[in-house]
């Protein structure tokens, strides 16, 4: 009986869940294909080895991964995933009216919201599951020598900073109700937070802004390229866990309009 | 201590400035049906999800089956059925589908004796939900809120979309409830419903209760606008002496007035003329709420 919610809420949303994988896995895929292709030509190799993006170099595996999967293709793509599903953990079925039904029901407000959570972590989970899979396939038919420690740790972050959005958005869902003005409001948070990461490169003067955004504390130290810092990972899933914490507990003292 | 089904204390609700219950206090035996009469923006509404927990009191409290709805929510809630004014058609499912998803939630869920439900109310659950028509979606509202055999049994506006067949399979189920002591609140705008069904009835307004009234009570005070019109002139004393009647009117071959209760009196004394047509209507909400309360049954 006690799964039943997270079983039932996992059931709902597979059809999104694999939209998005195809999505994930489907750029994950073509982007480590577009680098084994470019490194077969000795012009455009010759090309990428020359090009320099800050300390990164494009040219490496790890540049690469670093620049175009790990700053932008991954982070963005799996938080615009996750603040899609979770602006709708609550506040679609509270449009809807069919959250009327569900807390007719013996269960909680608390336990709704939680289980929901765990449903969206597992989601998260599985598409950084997903990544890590066809990274491991690419290095094993393509390169070799990559680094499964590093790429299990950064895809545990990309796990966590998805997470954090998802629970920015399912904060909004759980206080306003609505799913497209909570999506869009955590959309633009999350613009905003990445523009605090990426600014600082190019501005030193808002250099202070950069330890506010989660996007600095996912991949701020490149960690396929130096060690990946543990205490970066703590202060993600210590802000996730607030976010998650501030959801549940909006959620259970509102006055639900169903 | 007395057991209640439902108990409220001075309960009270408000949003801002706005005060949608005050002061309601309920008692609600096991075994009946009581209904809640009101018109719309009554705070019916407010009361049912004030009771479930949905939202929270501005003051007072509330125990159903005997146990604070606040505390006890979800416990309590195994035990209730619940139907709203408004029911969601989830896409992609079909009835089966959806009551499967809710009966998951329960553990005296069981998937024949909800598809007998079905059967009664002629329901096939088949049907993606998308494709039901609005009589279809609320009989599956229906059989959810009966499914697992609650002993409380919450219902907003259950008859609204309900065509005839349905309203009878309808009334006999609440029969059926009744007879095996499952108590029923019964949120209605129509009093028609109430007389039929109710073992009592709260009357509210404007969030404030008026009255509670027994069955037989609103029975009797039935209101019916009657017309009926006859072959050749009527004498019209044989009809001002009725105790019964009121605002009576005779134009023509044709009589008018308002019926108070039993109308036995009348036939019998119009049986003295030929009849050519009779017209029995009831009147609106408003009209009884300004003959029996005194108030407008418009919400301020």
């Amino acid at each position: 009986m006690r799964l039943n919610l997270l079983a039932l809420t996992l059931k709902t949303q597979r059809p999104v869940l694999l939209r998005w994988l195809m999505i994930v896995g489907g750029g994950t895929l073509a982007l480590c294909l577009l680098y084994s292709l470019l490194t077969r030509i000795p012009a455009a190799a010759g090309w990428l080895g020359g090009l320099q993006v800050h300390t990164l170099r494009p040219g490496s595996t790890a540049g690469w991964l670093n620049i175009l999967l790990f700053e932008w293709f991954l982070p963005l793509g799996m938080s615009l995933f996750a603040i899609q599903a979770g602006s709708r953990l609550t506040a679609a079925d509270e449009e809807s009216g069919a959250l009327a039904l569900l807390l007719a029901g013996p269960i909680t407000r608390r336990r709704l919201i939680l289980e929901r959570l765990a449903a969206l972590l597992i989601s998260c989970a599985v598409l950084a599951a997903s990544v890590l899979g066809l990274l491991f396939l690419w290095n094993a038919a393509f390169l070799g020598g990559l680094p499964y420690g590093k790429l299990a740790q950064i895809c545990g972050n990309l796990t966590m900073l998805a997470f954090f959005f998802g629970g920015l958005a399912a904060l909004f869902g759980c206080h306003f109700g609505r799913v497209t003005f909570s999506r869009d409001l955590a959309l633009i948070m999350m613009g905003l937070f990445f523009l605090a990461d990426l600014l600082p490169d190019f501005i030193n003067e808002i250099a202070a802004l950069r330890p506010l955004s989660p996007f600095y504390y996912y991949a701020g130290a490149d960690p396929l390229i130096h060690d990946a810092t543990s205490s970066s990972a703590l202060v993600l899933a210590a802000g996730t866990f607030l976010l998650g914490l501030a959801a549940v507990l909006r959620f259970d003292r509102r006055d639900l309009p169903i | 201590m007395r057991y209640l089904v439902v108990h409220t204390q001075n309960l009270a609700k408000n949003f801002g400035r706005q005060t949608a219950i005050e002061d309601l206090t309920l008692e609600i035996e096991p075994g009946e049906v009581y209904g809640f009469l009101g018109p719309q923006g009554a705070g019916k509404t407010t009361t049912i999800r004030l009771l479930l927990d949905f939202i929270r009191p501005s003051s007072g409290s509330a125990w159903i089956l005997g146990k604070d709805s606040r505390k006890h929510g979800a416990q309590i809630r195994r035990e209730v059925g619940y139907l709203g004014a408004e029911f969601p058609a989830q896409p992609r499912l079909t009835g089966i589908d959806f009551l499967r998803s809710l009966g998951a939630l329960r553990a005296s869920w069981d998937e024949d004796y909800t598809r007998s439900l079905a059967a009664r109310l002629d329901l096939s659950l088949e049907k993606p939900l998308t494709c039901c028509s609005r009589s279809e979606l609320r009989r599956i509202g229906l059989v959810q809120a009966f499914m697992h055999r609650p002993e409380l049994i919450l219902l907003d506006e259950p008859t609204r979309d309900l065509d005839g067949p349905a309203l009878d399979a309808f009334y006999q189920l609440l029969g059926e409830a009744r007879a095996e002591g499952q108590s029923i609140f019964f949120a209605s705008a129509s009093i028609g419903e109430m007389e039929r069904i109710c073992d009592r009835a709260a009357v509210i307004h404007n969030g404030r209760l008026l009255a509670v009234e027994r069955g037989v009570k609103l029975r009797q005070r039935a209101l019916r606008k009657v017309e009926m019109r006859f072959a050749a002139q009527i004498d019209p004393q044989v009809f001002t002496r009725l105790p019964n009647l009121a605002d009576l009117r005779l134009e023509d071959y044709k009589l008018r007035c308002t019926l108070f209760g039993d109308a036995d009196a009348l036939i019998k004394a119009a049986s003295q003329f030929r009849v050519t047509d009779f017209i029995s209507q009831q009147p609106s909400l408003d009209e009884v709420y300004a003959r029996f309360y005194g108030v407008s049954a418009c919400a301020a």
